[in-house]
């Protein structure tokens, strides 16, 4: 009985083995890339690859091929190396603009079929990702994937990754969004607003303040710097207001034949620098700066809802929120007949939970 | 193998043990009868023979007015264990105890034995755990003589629950053997299994009770011990307490102790000394120590071989810049260098202490940091095997602990051929092998399968005292309950209270 259990098992691991499916990488003879530019340059789709060289340097390297359709992208960039690239290491994915706007779909395909690749981030760019991966080579191969990760965290710019994409592209209801890296005046790399995708292409970008009403409006994590004009007992001045956490609840009313949305916003903010004329001790300072911001939120996120609309995106994912109370949802007459007619509706209630050391 | 022959002469039995050179014989005249003294000098005590035995002879030599009686003269010989035999066989197996035989010539067709046997003769009279150490609690260990090693257990449990059940085995040692249980408390089941195992064997020499275990076995062919094996004493003593059988043999100074679980094996008695909450700790360390000891470096080759995307991007700059001098495949480069712990361990415990220390830093820095200046290792695989070496020592009982020295080389083949996958098919196998193994016929993966929710109360954590006052399930004791948990003293008197 024993031996027949060790049989089995040896034929099992012998078959494995014969039939050689896993292929050795050995991790210091592959090229791991780091950062993926794609982007379309005449007709070619075209690649540029940072690439660390850990055993011989600390700088990163920079290598592009162009080839006329993904799969043989790899086999290009490898023609330059000295060892097989490899994807299982890739943190972020950069999309140029011309490549957005044209669609996305045959690299997201190509993408979602490798299961070496784990959590990366994807990000657009307004101008050629060839060039934002210059701007980096100084810098650490994983600068652009902290850069964003950070924002992510802390600056009001709302979650995306692979997984994310996977259920904003394939799902239904909801509209793909990814962050936009941009080269400044001054030859720095920074985040910039959104690209908002209507399916795999580029219908419209956003705005640094559009981009944390989004992250409001969607993530579970609120942190970011608000600003907006305060006008108050005749005085004036642009007030930054840190929202440290929050929740928001999206839900439908029916009002006149047609659908309000109506969203929610609980926001719990943080106050540190202040005007003079602000004394938060009265009762009625406090409250006149409330209503101020609370104003202001609801304002401007009708506003981008309405934009939202105007342009046809739904990143906020109101049609897979009307998808759950209603039974005979069909994507395709939401977004043709329901979408364009809803009315918005934004409420905003805010608790300053934190003020600072006082005067 | 030796024929026992049948029915035997007395007097061919002395002829074959005139053979040796240590047997002797004395001829003397008590009361007109002519006497044969004859005994193994190297087995006898000699100060009783020569101040007790041997001038009552002569006493009884002057003596030559009386008519020779040989039951006045066994009376009166002036020691303990004095016998009249006519059994050729009980003449055989006393003689090579150290009995003194004497015959009568032409007068009684009895045989007198005498003991004057010397059983500590060559036998240490202390064993300080030395092999499995402890920092707290008691240091007392059995040692090589089967009287000593009950006469310990005793002296812990006096209790007349003890018994002890005594045979012989062996065709040449002639080691005797004990089982010893709690009567009452032990199911008679685990005792007839013993029993009938230990009937059936047919060996020459029992080296050693550790060897006892491989004879009576459920499954030979497996890497683990399937009874622990212990030389500590108060370990005995718990197993004892719990329901198992233990069997000592003479000439060993370890127990053995079943039926066992997996888990046993990694009990510490200073699990029980220590508080709950810190004796839980450890033991939960320990049992982490095992599984990094077996999986960390056939995970270091999975990963650097197949697996380079679930590697933290942070880590890759150290482990490709420490790799990228190696010219071996990953899997070489750890054969090579837990082929170097392993030399160092078997050379360490073949020396003496003193070089054997010298010998540890030897080899642990010169030889670890000369083999990553020669790049025949990177130097994140040298703390991943240290680590893994330093994590296997945790293990409490020695037989355990070779077990898992030894796992670890299947693992790292595996996965060198098949990554991540050898190692989950590597982790089945060894998995479905555990299931099936029994000890004393009980299972051997007991809590966890056949799966016991209660008996946990004691398995990975060490649960307070009061929780755990039963007997665990699977040894089916007769008498269930340990001690009651309640507290005597409910109220609790402070004295600042008043």
């Amino acid at each position: 009985m024993m031996n027949n259990t060790f049989v089995k098992m040896g034929c099992v691991i012998l078959s494995l083995i014969l039939a050689g499916c896993v292929p050795h990488n050995t991790i210091d003879e592959v090229s791991l890339m780091h950062n993926i530019g794609f982007d379309k340059e005449e007709e070619m789709l075209k690649a540029s690859v940072v690439y660390p060289n850990y055993a011989e340097s600390d700088n990163p390297a920079l290598i592009t091929a162009a080839a006329e359709n993904p799969s043989s992208l790899q086999e290009e960039l490898s023609h330059k190396s000295q060892f097989p690239f490899e994807i299982g290491q890739v943190r972020l994915l950069i999309f140029g603009d011309k490549l957005s706007r044209e669609g996305l779909a045959p690299i997201l395909d190509t993408i979602c079929k490798d299961p070496k690749i784990g959590i990366i981030r994807i990000v657009i760019t307004d101008g050629s990702p060839d060039l934002l991966l210059r701007k980096t080579l100084k810098e650490s191969p994983l600068f652009l994937m902290n850069l964003i990760e950070k924002s992510i965290e802390n600056e009001g710019i709302p979650e995306t990754d692979l997984h994310l994409m996977y259920d904003q592209f394939f799902g239904s209801g909801i509209d793909m969004s990814f962050p936009n890296l941009t080269v400044d005046s001054k030859e720095n790399v920074k985040v910039d607003g959104m690209g908002i995708f209507k399916d795999d292409k580029l219908a419209l970008r956003i705005s640094e303040k559009e981009t944390f009403l989004l992250k409001l409006m969607t993530d579970a994590n609120k942190r970011g710097v608000y600003s907006f004009n305060l006008n108050m007992n005749g005085n004036k001045a642009n007030i930054g207001v840190r929202i440290i956490s929050g929740k928001h609840k999206v839900k439908f009313i029916k009002d006149n034949l047609k659908e309000k949305v109506k969203v929610s916003l609980n926001l719990n903010v943080e106050l540190d620098a202040l005007p003079e004329w602000i004394n938060l001790e009265k009762e009625k300072d406090l409250k006149l700066l409330k209503n101020a911001l609370q104003k202001s939120i609801s304002t401007e996120a009708e506003i981008l809802l309405k934009k939202f609309q105007a342009n046809g995106v739904d990143p906020i994912g109101i049609g897979r929120r009307y998808k759950a109370n209603h039974e005979n949802y069909s994507e395709l007459s939401f977004y043709d007949r329901i979408y364009p007619g809803m009315t918005y509706d934004a409420d905003t209630k805010i608790t300053i939970r934190q003020t600072g050391v006082g005067k | 193998m030796i024929k026992e022959k049948k029915n035997q002469n007395p007097a061919e039995i002395v002829k074959r043990a005139k053979k040796s050179s240590d047997f002797k014989e004395i001829k003397k005249n008590v009361s007109g009868v002519k006497i044969f003294i004859s005994c193994f000098t190297s087995l006898i005590d000699h100060k009783t023979m020569e101040q007790v035995f041997l001038p009552y002879i002569n006493e009884c030599e002057k003596k030559t007015d009386q008519a020779f009686d040989i039951n006045q003269f066994k009376n009166s010989i002036p020691l303990e264990e004095v016998m009249t035999t006519q059994d050729a066989k009980e003449i055989e197996e006393k003689l090579h105890k150290g009995f003194v035989l004497i015959t009568f010539e032409n007068t009684s067709e009895d045989w007198l034995l005498v003991n004057v046997s010397n059983l500590s003769k060559g036998i240490r009279e202390t064993n300080e755990t030395e092999n499995e150490y402890s920092v707290t609690g008691p240091k007392l260990g059995f040692v090589e003589s089967l009287d000593t090693n009950i006469l310990l257990l005793r002296s812990k449990l006096k209790s007349p629950l003890v018994t002890t059940e005594e045979l012989t085995l062996g065709t040449l040692s002639k080691t005797r053997v004990a089982i010893v249980y709690l009567d009452g408390i032990t199911n008679e089941k685990h005792i007839e299994t013993v029993k009938k195992r230990l009937a059936k064997i047919d060996f020459d020499i029992i080296w050693d009770t550790s060897a006892l275990d491989e004879i009576i076995r459920d499954n030979s062919h497996t890497p683990f011990p399937l009874y622990l094996s212990t030389e500590r004493l108060d370990r005995i003593c718990y197993t004892l307490s719990l329901g198992q059988v233990v069997i000592f043999s003479d000439g060993s100074p370890s127990a053995i102790s079943g039926p066992s679980t997996l888990l046993d094996f990694f009990i510490s008695p200073e699990d029980y000394y220590y508080n709950w909450i810190v004796g839980s700790f450890f033991r939960l360390i320990r049992i982490f120590a095992i599984i990094f000891s077996i999986f960390s470096s056939s995970l270091y080759v999975a990963v650097v071989t197949f697996h380079y995307e679930v590697v933290p991007a942070d880590l890759l700059g150290p482990l490709i810049e420490s790799r990228a001098n190696v010219p071996f495949p990953p899997v070489m480069e750890v054969l090579f260098l837990e082929m170097t712990i392993e030399l160092l361990r078997e050379a360490g415990a073949r020396l003496p202490t003193k070089v054997g220390q010298t010998l540890g830093i030897v080899g642990g820095i010169v030889i670890g940091q000369a083999a990553v200046m020669a790049a025949l290792t990177s130097n994140i695989l040298l703390i991943v095997v240290a680590l893994s070496a330093l994590a296997s020592f945790t293990t409490p009982t020695m037989s355990m602990s070779n077990t898992i020295r030894l796992l670890r080389f299947p693992f790292i083949i595996m996965s060198s051929l098949l990554g991540g996958l050898g190692i989950m098919l590597g982790f089945a196998v060894i998995l479905c092998h555990l299931f099936k193994l029994k000890s004393f016929e009980t299972p051997y993966m007991v809590p966890l399968y056949p799966f016991r929710r209660n008996n946990f109360k004691d398995s990975f954590i060490r649960s307070p005292y009061s929780v755990i006052n039963k007997r665990p399930d699977y040894l089916r004791a007769k008498d269930t309950i340990k001690y009651s948990s309640k507290e005597k003293n409910k109220k609790k008197e402070d004295i600042n209270d008043e």
